[in-house]
């Protein structure tokens, strides 16, 4: 989506004094021309700009980011900050792609201070790059509110984004082939999913849940996230904060806890008797089961989530439940689950857009004869084939 | 009740009110025939009677699991002891009309074996039944676990009248160690002699616990009998504290089964109210108290030491038993943990004497043992045999072999902390220590028959898929050598194998069996190595990208 | 082992590596190696916390009535006439592989780093793990038991077992303490300090948001 001919491109750069910003001076000296778009600070080397300047950068307007640094292994410091310079871009367009904006709009280069017409070179092609790109967020077709948010999510993980990238995400040696290739591997996007991008959709997640109540197939919509990654979400958010409508009584809390005779050896009992009667524990009640029975938070949090026992968010109207028993593995069951998750949309330990179903796989029942089977609401289904897993489900509205 | 005679006016009384010869009509209501739809079996059969206004002539009796889980529902005519498979309501009335009533037998509901066609209307002519020495499942026809008066009308509760009022705690235990009566969890550690450390440890506060946690994947016998006849296993940890010198049991059972629950505080209300149980138990001055604990489902916390942290109100986490349990377990105080078959042993030795008891079984494991079947195997169900039956046996003689034709491959012991044996060893002898040479420990009794389909190195990952899951992740050995092994088999299971591997699986294994914390750890990588010895071939298949004659699973 | 009321603990004789060490009934065989200047490596012991027992690197070989077996010196007690054997071909190979599993998460760990030098760890022997934390349990124990704050918990079990913060306690609890941070062995704990702080700690009281 191309923007108008009155689109002009707003951007900082951050240059580095020894080199970038001597060869951009060079090139304002021997009057090589190119557009005045870019607006520059000076740093005394590349490696000092955080992710937390480059997104500032973004959240208060400018269309994109030119880093520029000396040449590698040219650094003026001992410790070659270039590298680092390096690193975080990775990573910052990384999180760029992430959060639905053209990684493209970030540049790093190595320009040195003789190279004057290099800078010119490069920012006739950067500037008009933009132009075509479209203002920040408009471009890539997101709303104003939208962008915001998204960048907000982003700045507010940077501090922990930092800290990951110190201690894991490594590059053993300082060399460009390493940097490249470390970066463009396979672990690296394992390690930035599962450290960093699991994080930015908690994080949008939860500010989400701020603002107002939303349901998962909201914030599925919203945040262009598939239903089970959304429940798998809701999951691991819910050991900070409340995701749902906390609607136990008091009296009712305080009953059962009576009914133990308040003791904090009965934890694990109280814990049961709520989970049973309420299906899931509103972190509130946990509040209220700490201080009465005197037991630490923390405590509790452990035991709630050992097992999948107890559930720390609402679950669906119904609990289908998949025997992976060995019996029931060895007849089948796998394709059986298959089936289920298939049907459903989502994986065990999950609840579907509607709140309808939750799933879940697990041990076995005792009822070995009855393999493979699924439990809806604890009823038995039995012997049940793939193709009939259709059939069980269709009565469950 | 407070003297041996008022017990035994008590069972004289209820005798006299039963007439052997009246109908009496025995519907199984065990976990299994929940599951096939018992319940409405069980309403069809009330109706009829009230119809045919028969209350008063013919009972209905709810009993526990009669063990034959395959063929439920299951019923069984008394005073005839016909023995009805599969039964639906629609066959209710003819049930009524023809064998109530009429004593005849209906061909098509009995039993009718597969490969001769030949019928069988009683137990003992059944192979699934007859094959088997049913010393503690086989009152399980004859009892409603709701009712105390059927246990005692079988005889229930003079095992411990005769250890409170004519034996010592200290003969109490000397039988038992007679007997050589070894747990039955899994741990096969001799009884007698944990009862005495706990017995001799410092300290007047001690436990007693029954473990019926049953966490072992594909045992439910423990289940079937805690749930149809909860007053022996009751019954025998009232003995088994008496001679240990304690007066506060546990019961750590599982959340999931509501019906063992309810028939569980059943049974201690009403032994309570006999007096059977508190206070001055039949005026012997001995007090014992239950309370019963539920767990919070994960595999961990059958654990014994687990459990004892579960039960004081923590998460589950083991600790090293360099001290063992039964010198400090619960809040520090000597507890002595045995699973549910092991204390509903303890009547039987009282009753009959440990030199009875000895007479069955092998020179060092002694008694019968409750086995599960299930998996590939025409006869799912609880099993109950002696020790000494070869495996070959159980399979074929009760079990009745593989469905569909196939070719047995191997019977695989104790979930995920036992091994298998490969077809060719089948004539092993059901029994601890020969099992354990052959690399697969009995366990709890689970018996898990593959067929020749089963792709052996998909049950290996299968079984550290779920530790890696049930682990409690404290101890570094157990959490990552789970984790790392279960990536290696997954990548050997899906082809990907590389060279290397299997040594590397090997190396990973030695670690994690020394090093664990528990024996969860510790036993994590037995059925790997169990596999690896007998079906090394499966394994070097996958490594080698050619897919091996059993690599299909279903 | 009877921890009896009397205050007089009974002296008894061990052999560690060869020596002859006299200690305390009722030590445990890390406190008797280290009255003895025996080093034996360990991640998750603190002279201020109570013995943990999870990180396994201090197993050494024990031999006592004939019987050899493979303990934690952390929590095994001392008994009369044990022998100790803090190195030998299996204690060094445990070690060895307790430090790959390790280094699996946290392969630039100074105090894993140095270890490894010891026991000649591969750090690349298996595939790298996102979490880099090794789970030695510092943290916590250290907040529950000396600061009895028990702001920072274990949450879930088995492979997925992680540290998190309990948010309203570590909103108000840790802003002038933090004293565990430097009982961290790799950075993980500031890091999930950090985004719990991000995340849940900022603003006003977080109101019960809810979902339909």
């Amino acid at each position: 989506m191309a923007a108008g001919p009155t689109f002009e491109p707003r951007i900082l750069g951050f240059l580095c004094n020894w080199c970038c910003y001597a060869g951009a001076d060079l090139a304002g000296v021997s009057r090589f021309q190119y557009p005045p778009n870019i607006r520059v600070i000076r740093v005394m080397c590349s490696g000092r700009v955080d992710p937390a300047h480059v997104f500032r950068a973004f959240s208060t307007g400018q269309d994109a980011v030119f880093i520029g640094g000396c040449h590698l292994n040219d650094c003026h410091y001992v410790t070659h900050g270039n590298y680092d310079a390096f690193a975080m871009v990775y990573i910052c367009k990384k999180l760029l792609e992430h959060i639905g904006l053209n990684p493209e709009r970030l540049r790093l280069e190595w320009v040195s201070a003789g190279e004057g017409i290099r800078f010119a070179n490069i920012m006739n092609e950067f500037v008009p790059g933009i132009e075509k790109l479209g203002p920040l967020g408009k471009g890539e077709g997101l709303d104003e509110q939208g962008l915001k948010f998204k960048l907000d999510a982003v700045t507010k993980l940077i501090p922990y984004i930092k800290l990951v990238q110190s201690e894991r995400l490594r590059v053993p040696e300082r060399t460009e082939e390493a940097y490249n290739k470390f970066f463009t591997s396979e672990e690296f996007n394992r390690l930035f999913n599962e450290l960093i991008a699991d994080k930015l959709a908690e994080s949008q997640i939860m500010a989400l849940l701020r603002e107002r109540p939303h349901s998962a197939g909201e914030i599925s919509a919203i945040l262009g996230l598939s239903p089970s990654e959304v429940s798998r979400h809701l999951n691991v958010s819910a050991r900070n904060q409340n995701v749902g409508t906390a609607a136990v009584d008091n009296n009712k809390i305080d009953l059962i806890i009576n009914k133990h005779q308040g003791k904090a050896g009965s934890l694990v009992q109280v814990l049961l008797e709520i989970q049973h009667e309420n299906h899931w524990l509103p972190l509130d009640v946990l509040d209220r089961v700490s201080k009465k029975l005197d037991v630490p938070l923390s405590r509790i949090m452990q035991i709630v989530t050992f097992h999948k026992t107890f559930s720390l968010i609402p679950k669906g109207r119904h609990d289908v439940h998949v025997c992976t028993g060995p019996s029931c593995y060895v007849r089948g069951s796998t394709r059986l689950l298959d089936k289920v998750q298939d049907l459903i949309g989502i994986q065990p330990g999950e609840t579907d857009r509607d709140a309808k179903f939750s799933l879940e796989t697990g041990n076995c029942l005792g009822c070995c004869n009855l393999g493979p089977e699924i439990i809806v609401d604890e009823k038995h289904h039995g012997r049940v084939k793939p193709d009939k897993v259709k059939d069980v489900l269709k009565n469950y509205e | 009740m407070n003297s041996a005679s008022e017990l035994e006016e008590l069972r004289k009384g209820i005798l006299s009110k039963r007439d052997p010869d009246k109908p009496c009509i025995a519907i199984c209501a065990g976990m299994g025939c929940l599951g096939l739809d018992n319940g409405r079996v069980i309403s069809a059969f009330e109706k009829e009677i009230d119809k045919k206004k028969l209350k008063i002539k013919v009972d209905i009796r709810t009993t526990g699991c009669h063990g034959y889980c395959e063929k439920g529902p299951l019923v069984v005519i008394y005073p005839e002891e016909i023995c009805y498979v599969e039964v639906t309501p629609k066959d209710v009335p003819e049930i009524i009309s023809q064998t109530v009533l009429r004593k005849k037998v209906i061909d098509r509901l009995i039993y009718t074996d597969p490969d001769t066609g030949e019928k069988a209307a009683h137990q003992s002519e059944i192979p699934f039944y007859k094959n088997q020495m049913r010393h503690l499942m086989g009152n399980n026809t004859k009892i409603d676990p709701r009712s105390i008066d059927d246990y005692l009308a079988v005889g229930g509760y003079s095992a411990l009248s005769k250890s409170l009022l004519e034996m010592s705690p200290k003969k109490v235990l000397d039988e038992i160690k007679k007997a050589e009566l070894r747990g039955r969890g899994g741990g096969g550690f001799l009884a007698g002699r944990k009862w005495e450390t706990a017995r001799n440890a410092p300290g007047k506060e001690k436990y007693v616990i029954v473990n019926s946690h049953e966490g072992e994947l594909g045992a439910f016998m423990d289940r079937a009998l805690f749930t149809g006849n909860p007053h022996s296993v009751l019954e025998g940890l009232i003995i088994g504290a008496y001679a240990i010198g304690s007066h506060q049991g546990f019961i750590y059972t599982r959340h999931d089964t509501p019906q063992l629950k309810s028939n569980i505080d059943m049974a201690l209300a009403q032994a309570e109210e006999y007096g059977l149980l508190g206070e001055n138990i039949l005026g012997s001055g001995f007090n014992f108290h239950v309370e019963v604990h539920l767990d919070i489902g994960i595999f961990v916390s059958g654990e014994s030491s687990a459990l004892m942290r579960s039960i004081e109100g923590n998460a589950p986490e083991p600790r090293p038993k360099y001290i063992h349990t039964s010198v400090k377990g619960i809040r520090k105080k000597p507890s002595v943990l045995n699973n549910v078959e092991t204390w509903a042993n303890v009547p039987l030795i009282i009753d009959k004497g440990s030199e009875w008891y000895a007479r069955t079984g092998t020179e060092r494991s002694k008694g019968t043992k409750l086995v599960s079947l299930s998996g590939n195997i025409v006869n799912t169900g609880v099993a109950e045999v002696p020790f000494g039956t070869t495996i070959r046996e159980i399979v074929y003689g009760i079990g009745g072999g593989i469905p569909n034709g196939k070719k047995l491959k191997a019977v695989h012991f104790g979930g995920p902390m036992g091994g298998s044996i490969p077809e060719s060893l089948l004539d092993a002898p059901l029994d601890f220590d020969e099992l354990s040479k052959l690399g697969a420990s009995i366990g709890a009794g689970s018996m898990l028959v593959l067929d020749e389909d089963t792709s052996m190195v998909d049950v290996a990952r299968y079984f550290l898929d779920f530790l890696s899951n049930e682990s409690c992740g404290k101890c570094v050995p157990c959490r990552e050598g789970i984790r790392q092994m279960l990536r290696i088999l997954t990548n050997i299971r899906d082809g990907k194998g590389r060279e290397g591997d299997i040594e590397l699986l090997e190396e990973i294994s030695e670690v994690t069996g020394a090093a664990s914390l528990c024996a969860l750890g510790k036993t994590a990588a037995d059925p790997l190595l169990s596999t690896l010895r007998y079906f090394k071939d499966e394994y070097e298949a996958n490594i080698e990208k050619v897919k091996s004659p059993a690599e299909k699973r279903e | 082992m009877i921890m009896g009321k009397q205050k007089k603990t009974k002296e008894i004789i061990i052999q560690i590596d060869g020596k002859e060490v006299k200690v305390a009934e009722g030590m445990t065989i890390l406190e008797a190696a280290q009255s003895a200047n025996i080093f034996i490596p360990t991640l998750c012991h603190h002279e201020k916390l109570e013995p943990y027992g999870a990180c396994r690197i201090c197993t050494v070989e024990v031999e006592v009535r004939g019987w050899t077996s493979l303990v934690a010196a952390c929590l095994y007690p001392v008994e009369k006439d044990l022998i100790v054997r803090t190195r030998s071909g299996k204690v060094d190979k445990i070690r060895k592989m307790i430090l790959e599993f390790l280094l699996a998460h946290a392969p630039y760990s100074p105090r894993l780093q140095d270890l490894a030098q010891e026991y000649g760890a591969d750090r690349d022997r298996f595939e790298k793990e996102s979490s880099f934390c090794i789970l030695c349990g510092l943290c916590v124990r250290y907040c529950a038991e000396v600061k009895k704050k028990n702001a920072v918990g274990f949450v879930d079990c088995g492979a997925r077992r992680e540290i998190r913060f309990i948010p309203e306690i570590a909103a108000k609890a840790c802003v002038n303490c933090k004293e565990c941070f430097e009982l961290c062995p790799t950075s993980y704990l500031q890091a999930a300090f950090v985004l719990a702080e991000s995340l849940t700690f900022s603003k006003d009281t977080p109101s019960t948001a809810s979902t339909k």
